[in-house]
């Protein structure tokens, strides 16, 4: 039962274009066209296109709206994705998830509702 | 497949022709793959991939792969298969939802992380990386060279040099030879 998405650290810094280190902690919003990843701290707001990639130690207060989320750290804010959110068995949620596809994977923690949209529900 | 698991005490087996309203209850395992209306009490639930049913779950641990109205109260466990349809809130422990997979409802589970599901990984990481230190230090093959060199001291410069190129190389080689981890990949994440 594979999954489609790629292992864990197939992101290296060569295909994420933009990298925020560990030591690096930000307040703000923040706005991106391809991809980022997160290992530090960051509070406010994220819009963009791409792919966030959230870090093991990474601890991410912030509305998150994205078309894919990979998680492997803390996230507390609600989170929209147009196409998929991936919770890695490390990862936190808190908060409420809007998206089309998700996985979550078993050991992370999600507190939090989700509401598929795009998908139809076919118990109408 | 997932289903495997505990199933030495099959209670109640809801054939795929079949519908059931009304509550069930059991201490074993419970398996619908028809419909049921109503409230289902029991140790383990699976609802197979033709199982259809709307009413809540209380148990130790539920496995939907087929489709779920209502909400889940499991100790231990729910899992949603990839063809799992779930509407309604979730509260357990350990949860995980399969790609493609359809989960509408709210997640609630206790702040504290079970982390016997995160140490599998790191487990299967320290089995390779322990038995290569063990193997070397039992075999002790890193002493003979190294005994060999202190006898060769007493000689001249060049000599020394020579030894300890040589020590080099069987050093190299026996690491070669012993480690058990010579022609397997390390395993990734």
């Amino acid at each position: 039962m594979a999954t489609i998405v790629p292992a864990t650290w197939d992101y290296t810094e060569e295909k994420v274009t933009t990298v925020i280190a560990e030591d690096l902690h930000i307040k703000g919003s923040l706005r991106f066209e391809t991809s980022l990843m997160i290992m530090g701290s960051l509070e406010g707001e994220i819009t963009s296109e791409g792919l966030l990639v959230v870090g093991p130690k990474a601890k991410i207060n912030a509305t998150i709206v994205t078309k894919r989320l990979i998680s492997h750290g803390e996230i507390q804010g609600d989170v929209t994705a147009s196409e998929q959110v991936v919770l890695k068995k490390t990862a936190t949620q808190m908060g409420n998830i809007t998206t089309q596809n998700i996985i979550v994977e078993s050991g992370s923690l999600f507190n939090g509702s989700i509401t598929m949209q795009g998908k139809e529900s076919s118990s109408k | 497949m997932i289903f495997r698991k505990r199933q030495q005490s099959l209670e109640i087996i809801i054939g795929p022709e079949s519908s059931v309203t009304g509550s069930l209850s059991t201490r074993g395992i419970a398996r619908i793959d028809g419909n049921v209306e109503g409230n289902v009490t029991a140790d383990w639930l699976i609802v197979g991939e033709t199982g259809c049913m709307r009413g809540d779950v209380v148990s130790r641990g539920t496995m939907v792969a087929g489709r779920l109205e209502g909400n889940i109260r499991s100790d231990e466990s729910v899992e949603i298969g990839s063809k799992g349809i779930v509407e309604g809130d979730i509260y357990t422990t350990k949860l995980s939802i399969s790609e493609g997979a359809f989960f509408e409802g709210h997640s609630y589970m206790p702040r504290v992380r079970i982390v016997e599901s995160d140490s599998g990984e790191v487990l299967s990481f320290q089995k390779g990386g322990k038995p290569s230190l063990g193997a070397t230090a039992e075999s002790g093959s890193f002493d003979k060279p190294w005994s060999l060199d202190r006898l060769s001291e007493k000689q001249g410069e060049g000599a020394q040099e020579k030894a300890t190129k040589k020590r080099l190389t069987t050093r190299r080689r026996k690491w070669q030879l012993s480690s058990p981890l010579r022609g397997t990949t390390p395993k990734r994440r």
